[in-house]
C-alpha cells in the first residue's frame, strides 16, 4: 500500500504544477483543554497528563484544579503539578466503580465519568525457555530462536459480553559487569517492552518492540490467516499494523477461558541472549569480577472499555507509521472520550504477576584461557 | 412476496384484456451499418399511441385490427411511414437511415425531448457524439468525464475519473458493461476510464427513479452498450495521441448475418514521462484496453452476442546500484586472524504493480412471441491485482560468491459470475412490463502474501518460501424484479417498479425490498411534470483511505455485524421544451442515505484491512439539491449549460466513533456547481468543443493545531512533540488536533478545457487533427491540503505552514485520427 501511494506521489511530482502557502480561515483550535492519563484501579499513584493544544506543540497546564469523584463521591482534589502538567492522583478506586474526573483551567471544564471495568480472573502466568526453531524477521532473512521465552498466560473472561483487554509484557535487566580498561565496576539496566503474541491453537505470529527501535515479527509453525481478526497477520509487504500495545477482545472466547502464548526475546543490553551458564577465568580476582545478571518479568491482563480498545488500536496505527501520508489522506482526527476538551482518560483494571527470572545471577567460573565465544558483551568489556 | 405475486397478477390480467388485438413486432437497425437503434420511436398516427426500442433494438406495439399508420423516427435519423391493415400479429424490421442532410449543416445532440418523453426524473442518455466532443484531460474523451459535467455528479480530485453523484460515495455507482458490472473503471490512479468511446453505442445514466431492473448500488447506474459491430461493410478508425493510441476495426464476417467490432487502446505514458524521472531509476507504466464484440443473427428470433472486455494496467520500478561495497573474510593475516576485503556489490530492488479486468460474456436475444423479448445474458468478471517487490545482491571474488534474492508478492482479487434473464413483455400499447432475475456469485479473495527468499552462497543453497492467503469471501446474490411503464391516459404516465435483492454471505441473509415509482404529468405536448421515488440498496463496499484511486482499493462485502446500505430518494422536477431545439429542466432531491459506511476515528484502510468490519462504523447520510440544466441539442452549436445546488451530510452515533457522534459534510459536499459545455461547429471541416466546470470546494480534514497523546507507556514516549522538548525525539511529529472531521472548505476550483478539430476527406480515409487543452489558463486548482511543519531538511518549522497541491496545471495535447 505505501508503495502504491509512493507511486502515485511520483505521478503527482510529474504532473503537479506547484505547491504554494495557503491563509486558513478557520476557527482558532488552540487553547483547547486535553487531558489524558492511563489510571489504575487500586493503584497507589495515578497520573493525569494535563496540557492545551498549541500551534506547534501541546503547552503543559500547570494551573488546573482536578476533583476525582468516586461513586458520586469527591474524593481527591489536585490543584499542583510539575512543569510538564502531570497531576498525581493519591486516592485509589477499585473495579465497577464509577469514577467521574472533573479538570478546570481558566474558566474551562472537561470532564470524563466512566464504570471502571471489571479485573480480569484466575489470572496465571508460566514461563519457560521457548524451543529452537526458525523464523523470518520483517526483511524476509532467517533466524533462530535461541534466545526467548515462551509465557503462557491464562485467565477468565468477565463475562460473555463484549470485553476488551490488553496484554501487558515487561521486563527489567541488568547486567553489573567489572569494565578492565577503565577498572571500575558498572550496571546496565535496560527497560524493554515486551514482544506480542495472541495465540490461537499452535499458529504463532508475533511482534516485538523495543525501546531500541528494534522491531521484528516472527513466524512459528503454520502462518495465520490474515482474515483472523485480533491477529493483526498483515506481512511487511502490505505495510500491517502492528499491535505494538497487545490490545484484543474476547471474540474468541467470549465468557469462557483464554490461553495466550506470548514469546519474549531475551534482552539484557549488549547479549540478545541467556547468560552463560559458565564463565572461563584465569584467576581468583577474575571470578570476583565476573558479571552479575538480574532479569525481572512483569506479565499482566488489563481491562479496558471499548472506546479504549480502538483508541489503542489507533495508537497501533501511529507507531506503525499508517498515518504517514496525511498529505494525501488528510488529517486523521483521533478519538477523544473527554467531554468539553480533548484527550482520553482511561479507566485500568489489571492484574500483575512479577517474575524474577535471575537475581543477582553469576555463571559458574571455570578455569582456563578465555576463548572468542559468541559471548560478545562479555569480551567487549573484559578487553577494552 | 406478496406485493410481487399481486403485482403478477395484474400484469397477467391486463394481457388477458388484449384478445381483440395484434401486435407488430420487430427490430429497428441503421441502414448502412444494421446496428440496432435503441430508444427509437414508434407511433401510430391513427390511435395516438407509442412506444420506443429497447436496448436491443426491438420494439413491440399491440394495436386493434384495422388500419394503421406507424411511424418510425429516431434522432439524427429520415423518419419513415408504414400503412397496412393489421388483421394478424406482424413483424416489421425497419431500417432507418442517417439524415446526411442534417449532418452537413448541424450537430445534433440525438436526444430531443427526452427530459419529456421519459417517465423518470434523472435520467440520461449520453450519446457518443457528445462524448466525442467533450474536451478531457489529455485528449482522452470519456465516458465518465462527460458524466462528470452533468447536472448533480460531482468529481474527485480535477482530471480524474472518480464520480459522485447526488451526495454519494464513489462505490455508490453501478457502472455496467453490456450489462456486466465493472468493479475498476479507471486507469493511471483514476485518470483514464476504461471505456474507449469508439467501442461505445449508448450511454445510459441514472441518478433517480432508478428502473426495478438496476440494483446494487444506492447512487447512480451508468449503463454502457457497445457496437455490435456493422453487418454490411469494414470500417474504423485509428488514433495517435500524446499518451495514448485507439484502434477500432468492425465489420461482417458473414454479410446481414455475423459481424464483429474490437476496438483497442493502449499508453505509451512511460516514454513520455521518462524525462522527468530519476537516471537510475528504470520506470515503466503501461496499460491497454480490448474490448471485442461478436454478434451472430440466427433469425429474426434468435440473436447471440459475445462480448469481451480485457484491461490491464502494468507499473514496474527498478533500481540498479553498484557503487556499494561489502568487506568479506578471506584467508588470514599474519597474526591468523580473518583477513578482510573489499567487494563491489551488484544490488537491484524494484516494484511491480498489475491490475487487471477481465469481462466476457455471452448474450442471447430471444423473441418468444410478438409480445415477449427475452434477453438471457451469462457473464464472468475477473479483477485482480498483484504488487509485488523484489531485491537482490550478489558479490563475486575468487572462489566466494553469494546471490541473495527476497521477494515478497501481494495479491487481491474477486471473481463474480453472474447469470441475468430480462423480460419485455408488451401486453397493450398502455403497458411495457419488464421483469427479470439476475443472479450474481460473488468470489471476493481480499489478500493473499507470497514471499520467496533464495541463499546461495558459495554454491550452498538455502531457499525458502512462505505464504499466507486471506481467507476468500463467498456471497450470493439474488434479485428479481418487476416494473411497468403504464400509460395511464395521453396526459399521465407512470412506472411502478419493485425489486427483492437477497444476499447471502456465511450463513447470514439480507433481504431487500425495493420499491420504485414514478409518474410524469404532460398537461402539454412540450411540459412535462415528474415526481418519483425509490429505494435502493447495496452490498459491497470499497475500501480505501485516499481520495485517488489506487489498485489497492479493496471491494468486500457485508458481513454479519455490516448491514446492506440503504437510500431512499425522492425526486420531482419539471422539463420544458417549447423552445425549438432547446431544453429546459429544474429537479430537486431529497436522498436519505442508511447504514452509510465511514471508518472510526483514528483508523484507516492503510494497514488496517485484516478486520475491517471492525474498522468502519454505521451512520446516516442526507444528501438534498436542485439540479438546472439548459440544453441546446441541435443547431450549429450544441452543448449544455447546468447548475447544481446541493448539500450532503453524515451523521454518526456517538458510540460509534465517528466525530464524536457530531453531525459533518461529506467530502464532496460542493455548495454550487456550473458546468458549461460547448460544441461548436464552424463548418464542415472545423469544429471547436469546450468545456468550463466551477466547483466550490470540497471539504478537507486538517490539523488546526498539535495536541498531546497518551499512550499505555506514558506521556513522554508519545508526546510527539519535536526534539528536546520532554527529552524524547518525537519521530511521528504529528499528534494533530482535528477537532471534527472535514473540517475545511477548499478553496473554489474551475476549470476551462478546450480542443479544436480540424476534418480533411481524403482519397480513403478521413483525417481529423484534434489539439486540445486541459486547463487552458492554467488555473492553480487545490488537489490537496496539508500542514507542513518540517522543512525540506527535516528540521521543524516554528510556524507550521499549510499548503495547497496543484496537481493539473494547463496540459496541451494532440490527437491525429483516421476514419476509413
Amino acid at each position: 500500500m505505501k508503495k502504491c501511494i509512493l507511486f502515485f506521489a511520483a505521478l503527482v511530482s510529474v504532473f503537479m504544477s506547484c505547491r504554494e502557502d495557503i491563509e486558513l480561515k478557520m476557527d482558532d483550535t488552540t487553547g483547547v483543554l486535553c487531558v489524558n492519563g492511563f489510571l489504575y484501579a487500586d493503584c497507589d499513584t495515578n497520573v493525569l497528563y494535563i496540557t492545551e493544544t498549541g500551534i506547534s506543540r501541546p503547552v503543559p497546564v500547570t494551573n488546573a484544579e482536578v476533583k476525582m469523584y468516586v461513586n458520586g463521591v469527591l474524593k481527591e482534589e489536585v490543584s499542583t503539578s510539575d512543569n510538564s502538567g502531570h497531576y498525581l492522583l493519591k486516592e485509589k478506586f477499585s473495579p465497577n466503580d464509577v469514577v467521574r474526573i472533573d479538570v478546570t483551567s481558566n474558566s474551562r471544564h472537561v470532564w470524563r465519568e466512566a464504570t471502571v471495568p471489571e479485573c480480569p480472573k484466575d489470572f496465571s502466568v508460566e514461563i519457560t525457555p521457548a524451543p529452537e526453531k526458525k523464523y523470518y524477521d520483517s526483511y524476509i532473512e532467517d533466524y533462530t530462536t535461541d534466545n526467548m521465552y515462551k509465557i503462557e498466560v491464562s485467565f477468565s473472561d468477565v463475562s460473555s459480553g463484549k470485553n476488551y483487554y490488553r496484554l501487558l509484557v515487561d521486563k527489567t535487566s541488568s547486567v553489573t559487569s567489572y569494565d578492565y580498561h577503565h577498572d571500575y565496576y558498572y550496571a546496565d539496566t535496560v527497560y524493554i517492552d515486551g514482544v506480542e503474541y495472541i495465540s490461537h491453537k499452535d499458529t504463532a505470529y508475533y511482534e516485538m518492540k523495543t525501546h531500541h527501535g528494534y522491531n521484528e515479527r516472527l513466524y512459528i509453525g503454520e502462518a495465520p490467516s490474515l482474515a483472523d481478526e485480533e491477529m493483526n497477520a498483515t506481512s511487511e509487504f502490505t505495510d500491517g499494523i502492528y499491535n505494538y500495545y497487545k490490545v484484543f477482545n474476547n471474540s474468541r472466547f467470549a465468557g469462557g477461558k483464554c490461553n495466550l502464548r506470548v514469546y519474549d526475546i531475551v534482552h539484557f543490553d549488549y547479549g540478545n541472549s541467556f547468560p552463560p551458564e559458565t564463565k572461563k577465568v584465569n584467576s581468583e580476582k577474575d571470578i570476583e569480577r565476573l558479571p552479575v545478571y538480574s532479569y525481572t518479568q512483569y506479565v499482566g491482563i488489563e481491562s479496558i472499555d471499548e472506546e479504549t480498545y480502538y483508541f489503542i488500536k489507533a495508537l497501533n496505527g501511529y507507531e506503525s507509521g499508517s498515518f504517514d501520508y496525511q498529505e494525501l489522506t488528510g488529517a486523521i482526527k483521533m478519538r477523544r472520550n473527554v467531554e468539553g476538551g480533548s484527550g482520553n482518560i482511561v479507566f485500568v483494571s489489571r492484574d500483575v504477576k512479577k517474575i524474577v527470572l535471575y537475581d543477582n545471577y553469576k555463571p559458574a567460573p571455570v578455569f582456563g584461557e578465555e576463548e572468542d565465544d559468541d559471548d560478545y558483551s562479555d569480551d567487549y568489556y573484559y578487553n577494552y | 412476496m406478496r406485493n410481487i405475486l399481486a403485482f403478477a397478477l395484474f400484469v397477467l390480467s391486463l394481457s388477458a384484456g388484449a384478445q381483440n388485438k395484434f401486435t407488430v413486432s420487430g427490430y429497428i437497425t441503421d441502414e448502412k451499418s444494421s446496428e440496432t437503434v435503441i430508444g427509437a420511436t414508434i407511433y401510430d398516427t391513427e390511435t395516438k399511441h407509442g412506444t420506443i426500442t429497447n436496448v436491443f433494438g426491438f420494439y413491440s406495439i399491440t394495436l386493434n385490427a384495422g388500419k394503421h399508420s406507424l411511424s418510425f423516427s429516431y434522432v439524427g435519423y429520415v423518419p419513415q411511414n408504414k400503412e397496412f391493415i393489421l388483421s394478424k400479429d406482424t413483424v416489421i424490421n425497419i431500417k432507418l437511415s442517417e439524415n446526411n442532410e442534417l449532418q452537413e449543416i448541424e450537430v445534433t445532440a440525438k436526444k430531443e425531448d427526452a427530459g419529456v418523453q421519459s417517465t423518470g426524473t434523472g435520467s440520461m442518455d449520453i450519446p457518443v457524439d457528445i462524448i466525442k466532443h467533450t474536451p478531457s484531460l489529455l485528449g482522452e474523451t470519456d465516458v465518465i468525464k462527460t458524466l462528470q459535467l452533468t447536472p448533480g455528479v460531482q468529481q474527485g480530485i480535477g482530471g480524474s475519473a472518480a464520480f459522485y453523484v447526488r451526495g454519494g460515495g464513489g462505490d455508490e455507482n453501478l457502472v455496467l458493461l453490456d450489462g456486466a458490472p465493472v468493479y475498476k473503471i479507471d486507469h493511471l490512479f483514476g485518470f483514464f476510464s476504461v471505456f474507449t468511446p469508439e467501442a461505445v453505442k449508448r450511454v445510459t445514466f441514472y441518478k433517480s427513479a432508478f428502473p426495478a431492473r438496476y440494483n446494487g448500488r444506492t447512487s447512480s447506474v451508468v449503463d454502457v452498450r457497445t457496437k455490435d459491430g456493422d453487418m454490411k461493410k469494414i470500417h474504423g478508425s485509428f488514433a495517435v495521441g500524446l499518451l495514448t493510441s485507439r484502434i477500432n476495426l468492425e465489420g461482417p464476417i458473414v454479410k446481414d448475418k455475423t459481424s464483429f467490432s474490437v476496438s483497442a487502446r493502449t499508453t505509451y505514458f512511460s516514454a513520455v514521462t521518462k524525462p522527468f524521472m530519476s537516471e537510475d531509476s528504470k520506470f515503466g507504466y503501461w496499460f491497454y484496453d480490448l474490448n471485442l464484440k461478436v454478434n451472430h443473427k440466427f433469425s429474426d428470433k434468435d440473436r447471440l452476442f459475445f462480448s469481451l472486455y480485457s484491461g490491464l494496467d502494468k507499473y514496474k520500478d527498478d533500481y540498479k546500484d553498484d557503487e556499494f561495497e561489502i568487506s568479506i573474510p578471506y584467508g588470514k593475516d599474519y597474526d591468523n586472524r580473518p583477513n578482510y576485503v573489499h567487494v563491489p556489490l551488484d544490488e537491484k530492488y524494484g516494484t511491480k504493480l498489475n491490475w487487471s479486468n477481465f469481462i466476457p460474456s455471452l448474450r442471447w436475444n430471444h423473441v418468444f412471441s410478438s409480445k415477449l423479448f427475452a434477453n438471457t445474458t451469462v457473464n464472468y468478471n475477473h479483477y485482480k491485482m498483484n504488487m509485488s517487490s523484489y531485491d537482490e545482491e550478489s558479490y563475486k571474488y575468487d572462489t566466494l560468491s553469494y546471490y541473495g534474492y527476497n521477494k515478497s508478492e501481494y495479491n487481491s482479487e474477486i471473481e463474480d459470475l453472474g447469470v441475468i434473464m430480462d423480460f419485455d413483455y408488451m401486453p397493450s400499447p398502455n403497458h411495457t412490463v419488464k421483469f427479470g432475475v439476475n443472479y450474481l456469485y460473488h468470489n471476493f479473495m481480499p489478500e493473499t502474501t507470497n514471499s520467496v527468499i533464495k541463499n546461495h552462497e558459495n554454491s550452498v543453497k538455502t531457499d525458502t518460501s512462505a505464504s499466507m492467503k486471506g481467507k476468500p469471501a463467498y456471497a450470493n446474490e439474488l434479485s428479481v424484479y418487476a416494473e411497468d411503464d403504464w400509460k395511464v391516459c395521453e396526459k399521465l404516465n407512470f412506472n411502478l417498479g419493485v425489486s427483492y435483492t437477497l444476499f447471502s454471505l456465511k450463513n447470514k441473509n439480507y433481504g431487500n425490498f425495493q420499491p420504485r415509482v414514478s409518474l410524469k404529468f404532460s398537461p402539454l405536448n412540450y411540459l412535462a411534470f415528474k415526481a418519483s421515488y425509490s429505494r435502493m440498496s447495496q452490498c459491497v463496499h470499497l475500501l480505501t483511505s485516499a481520495p485517488i484511486s489506487l489498485p489497492t482499493d479493496l471491494w468486500v462485502p457485508i458481513t454479519d455485524k455490516i448491514k446492506p446500505e440503504t437510500a431512499d430518494q425522492i425526486s420531482c422536477g419539471v422539463y420544458f421544451t417549447k423552445l425549438k431545439s432547446w431544453e429546459f429542466s429544474v429537479e430537486g432531491y431529497y436522498k436519505k442515505l442508511e447504514n452509510v459506511l465511514e471508518y472510526k476515528d483514528g483508523m484507516s484502510y492503510l494497514g488496517f484491512s485484516g478486520a475491517w468490519s471492525n474498522l468502519v462504523a454505521s451512520g446516516e447520510g442526507v444528501s438534498k439539491g436542485l439540479e438546472f440544466l439548459v440544453q441546446k441539442t441541435e443547431g450549429r452549436t450544441t452543448g449544455w449549460v447546468a447548475y447544481t445546488l446541493s448539500k450532503s451530510d453524515r451523521e454518526f452515533d456517538r458510540s460509534s466513533g465517528v466525530n464524536d457522534g457530531k453531525k459533518f459534510p461529506f467530502t464532496y459536499d460542493r455548495r454550487h456547481n456550473i458546468n458549461i459545455v460547448a460544441a461548436f461547429k464552424i463548418n464542415e471541416k472545423i469544429d471547436i468543443d469546450m468545456s468550463w466546470t466551477f466547483y466550490t470546494g470540497a471539504c478537507a480534514t486538517v490539523t488546526q493545531s498539535k495536541l498531546q497523546i497518551v499512550s499505555p507507556d506514558g506521556a513522554d514516549y508519545q508526546v510527539y512533540t519535536g526534539y528536546g522538548y520532554y527529552g524524547y525525539y518525537g519521530y511521528h511529529g504529528n499528534a494533530s488536533y482535528v477537532p471534527t472531521r472535514n473540517n475545511y472548505r477548499l478553496p473554489c476550483s474551475h476549470t476551462l478545457c478546450a480542443g479544436i478539430s480540424f476534418h480533411k476527406q481524403k482519397k480513403h480515409c478521413e483525417r481529423i487533427w484534434n489539439f486540445s487543452f486541459y486547463n487552458l489558463y492554467n488555473a492553480m486548482n487545490p488537489s490537496f491540503v496539508y500542514l507542513k511543519d518540517y522543512d525540506d531538511y527535516g528540521h521543524e518549522l516554528s510556524e507550521p505552514k499549510f499548503k495547497k497541491i496543484t496537481i493539473l496545471p494547463l496540459i496541451p495535447s494532440f490527437t491525429l485520427t483516421y476514419k476509413f
